[in-house]
């Protein structure tokens, strides 16, 4: 453990040492002080592809702030209102899929300051409410994206914009499938389509197919899966959308990791990874690391699963992403587990439930006390095994014989 | 600093030709290009001192996986009531240590979890310190607002003085000083300052900062030195270094720049030691600022940038925009005029757009400078007048007249 962590864990043992008990503390700083990494001493066989992906460095992200912040000022001058307007919508994206969560927020929020005193442009009044809504939702701020995307509706529904509403409804049904809010997501990815009609709305309709796909997935509808992915990707690739495009290799990587198709599903992984990691688009990256760990740990590749684990962890942390953390946890747990560290494992799947549970995220709650449940089984804790595995159940049932676990995040678009 | 994100580069060079017309693309691609080469080359020569005082270790993705750690097991252990003002005090560590994230939601987990108004309250009022870090303004007086109705309710003066000084910095951030005194000094006369000795000397510090803008040094100095000493009392090192970091601004601005510059640094050695990473990012931009009055541009430049690693990584808008102003006197002075008129319109916007009135009159006054030694009149005119406004209407004559003088310089010749 570097000086580094001292300083904050000095701070942290004195605030426990303020709450819990004497014995408590001390146990519990123990365990805090082991260094819980598997791979510092030992070495693995490694193709030259990992290799690659494990030692990439995402870039500093205040690098990107000079350039932007210059055309930001410069092109106030340079192009039309409206024009300068969207530019903000676009860097705003841009930001996001960098993985420049708050640099996104702000020009984003900066933008709709300025939309609100001048009182014109509803249609990118309307779409810098969406992209808010969009910002809040890759944090798991699940109230604040709902207030946005309503926000968003008012005024597209105000202007008549049809594909507007769409991009609206198939938002709604991101931010329920992300709560495991199945049936609500479905049917509002599917009155999205019907807002759909020319060939300008080719764009959006991919989008809400690659949203159908998961849904598609988790339902276990995996041929309908692969026809929406197929569509999408054929349309993103057209379009010149490799941002896009890695997200539908991911969610495929995700169906075949589900169909226990792990080369299948490596082959998905590494193609998002490639784009995303040429690209530097963060918020792919991470899912993707996190796909291929859980698919190492189910080839029993622990260091290596443990290798992309804490890559993806890196990455998650610097964009903030708490979904993926709290999956993070459930795969560590995994590699934990076959480690034979039960304490370590069971704790790992505690973060992940409690992560979870937090985010309302029931589905990957579920799929984490399935894990558990299934450790304490092992342990012989028959008793509290049952509660994490009776809660998953229930969940499961109404999900008409999925398979129990897949261990992914999904990646709606 | 050289442009090192080829891809992104390449990617935003893409967006831009969607946007402008070749000759305003290639203008703007020329002064996105040009100014920071030169500093880099002589950078390098930066002395070991300096170079050890800009060294931190920001990876800090380990620290996340010790506080979910931390937080599972506590939620296990404590009773609801106790786990909510835990939560309360972890999320203050985090704030400290510049981790707005992890910050915001551990509050948000808190507020979310309390079973009494009193931990409500409490996680409001750190939700509202972060929404104010993050200059979001709104937000943040209606957090103080909820958390004022929860203690008035508890009849809890204490509580009630925490939302008063919160409210006086947040008025003192929006450059509204009058406004922000009168907060500060109605939160003192709610508590008894002998026994409250922290909340005491948190008020004293932010009367000091109140003062010194209003140009009252005996009354600030006279605070900040009643700060220092409870700090020292009660061990609070973190608080100290806060307190150096003012004493060496009220220095810089009497002139004494040895002073100031010693100050300086032994708030950089405790900020650094303590991982105090809010205050260090705010050091390291006065330093530049005392630097650029000693005419070691490139000094200057160094802890500027170092500072907007860390204010751009921890979403502090408000010192993104004067780390500008301090880049753009830097270019100025170095008669890079047009990467110094880029620069602190950067700022300006900024501050513009966070409704910083007081950064805003700052960078003013900077870009009425600059446009005298390129004499362009009019926009000098125009900026000094707006600065002029401002400093008279928040009771500091000298900035003032120092701004009447320039104006009239111009008028003369």
């Amino acid at each position: 453990m570097n000086d580094k962590h001292n300083k904050i864990i000095k701070d942290l043992k004195e605030l426990l040492n303020t709450y819990l008990t004497e014995s408590f503390a001390k146990d519990f700083m123990k365990v805090l002080d082991e260094d819980i990494s598997i791979i510092a001493n030992r070495s693995f066989d490694i193709s030259e592809l990992d290799k690659t992906q494990i030692e990439y460095e995402p870039p500093k992200g205040f690098n990107y702030r000079i350039p932007v912040d210059k055309i930001l000022t410069l092109c106030r001058k340079l192009i039309t209102e409206e024009n300068y307007f969207n530019l903000m919508l676009d860097l705003s994206q841009l930001m996001l899929f960098a993985g420049e969560v708050s640099y996104s927020l702000e020009i984003a929020e900066n933008l709709l300051g300025k939309l609100h005193s001048n009182g014109r442009h509803a249609s990118i009044k309307a779409e810098a409410n969406l992209m808010i809504s969009k910002i809040h939702w890759s944090q798991a701020y699940w109230d604040d994206c709902n207030y946005f995307i309503s926000e968003a509706m008012k005024i597209f529904k105000s202007i008549e914009s049809e594909a507007g509403i769409a991009k609206c409804e198939n938002m709604l049904g991101t931010l329920h499938g992300e709560k495991s809010e199945f049936d609500e997501a479905q049917v509002h990815l599917e009155k999205a389509l019907k807002h759909l009609k020319g060939e300008e709305d080719l764009p959006i309709k991919a989008m809400i197919l690659t949203n159908l796909g998961v849904i598609n997935t988790i339902r276990g509808n995996f041929e309908k899966a692969v026809w929406n992915y197929k569509i999408a990707s054929e349309r993103f690739e057209e379009l010149k959308d490799v941002r896009r495009l890695a997200r539908v290799y991911h969610n495929l990587g995700m169906l075949y990791s589900q169909m226990e198709k792990y080369d299948d599903a490596l082959d998905e992984f590494n193609k998002c990874i490639t784009i995303s990691k040429d690209m530097d688009y963060l918020s792919n990256c991470a899912v993707a690391y996190i796909g291929k760990a859980y698919i190492y740990t189910k080839q029993n590749n622990s260091a290596l699963a443990e290798a992309y684990t804490d890559k993806a962890m890196e990455i998650a942390y610097k964009i903030n992403d708490t979904l993926s953390i709290a999956d993070i946890y459930k795969i560590k747990g995994m590699i934990q587990n076959e480690m034979d560290n039960f304490q370590l494992s069971e704790e790992m799947f505690e973060n992940s439930i409690r992560l979870n549970k937090d985010l309302e995220s029931k589905l990957n709650e579920a799929e984490s006390s399935v894990e558990l449940g299934r450790l304490l089984e092992k342990a012989k804790r028959e008793d509290e095994a049952k509660q994490y595995l009776d809660y998953a159940n229930k969940f499961f049932k109404n999900l008409n014989g999925r398979k129990l676990t897949v261990g992914l995040v999904q990646q709606s678009i | 600093m050289q442009l090192t994100y080829s891809k992104f580069e390449h990617e935003l060079n893409r967006f831009l030709k969607g946007y402008l017309k070749d000759d305003s693309y290639d203008h703007l691609k020329e002064r996105l290009d040009l100014p920071e080469k030169e500093v880099d080359k002589v950078s390098e020569k930066i002395n070991n001192f300096y170079k050890e005082q800009l060294q931190i270790d920001n990876h800090q993705s380990k620290d996340r996986l010790r506080i979910d750690r931390i937080i599972t097991f506590s939620e296990k252990t404590l009773q609801a009531e106790k786990f909510c003002k835990f939560l309360n005090e972890l999320a203050r560590i985090c704030l400290s240590e510049g981790k707005l994230d992890i910050a915001n939601e551990i509050f948000r987990k808190a507020n979310k979890l309390s079973p009494s108004g009193l931990t409500k309250a409490e996680s409001l009022l750190g939700l509202a310190d972060v929404f104010s870090r993050r200059a979001n303004w709104t937000r943040s007086l209606e957090a103080i607002n909820n958390a004022k109705s929860l203690y008035k309710s508890a009849d809890d003066s204490r509580g009630l003085a925490k939302c008063e000084n919160l409210l006086g910095t947040v008025y003192g951030e929006l450059g509204d000083i009058l406004r922000a005194k009168k907060y500060l000094l109605s939160s003192l006369s709610l508590i008894d300052t002998d026994n409250d000795l922290e909340l005491a000397a948190n008020l004293y510090t932010n009367l000091g900062i109140v003062y010194h803008i209003q140009e009252n040094t005996t009354d600030s100095i006279k605070y900040l030195n009643k700060a220092q000493e409870s700090y020292n009392i009660l061990g609070k090192h973190k608080n100290i270094s806060e307190v150096n970091l003012n004493i060496g601004i009220i220095h810089s601005d009497a002139g004494n720049y040895d002073a100031a510059i010693s100050a300086f640094d032994k708030a950089i050695e405790i900020a650094k030691q303590e991982d105090y990473l809010s205050v260090l990012c705010l050091v390291y931009l006065a330093k530049a600022e005392v630097l650029l009055k000693l005419n070691d541009y490139y000094y200057a430049s160094d802890f500027a940038d170092k500072a907007l690693e860390i204010s751009h990584n921890a979403d502090d808008k408000l010192t993104v925009a004067d780390i500008y102003k301090v880049k753009g006197i830097v270019a100025r002075e170095l008669n890079d005029f047009e990467a110094s008129e880029t620069y602190l319109l950067n700022s300006l916007r900024i501050n513009n757009s966070n409704n910083n009135e007081m950064n805003a009159a700052q960078t003013s006054f900077e870009l009425g400078v600059l446009y005298d030694k390129i004499n362009d009149t009019e926009s000098k005119k125009n900026h000094l007048s707006k600065a002029k406004e401002y400093f008279s209407s928040i009771s500091a004559p000298a900035k003032a007249d120092i701004i009447q003088r320039l104006l009239e310089f111009n008028s003369a010749s």
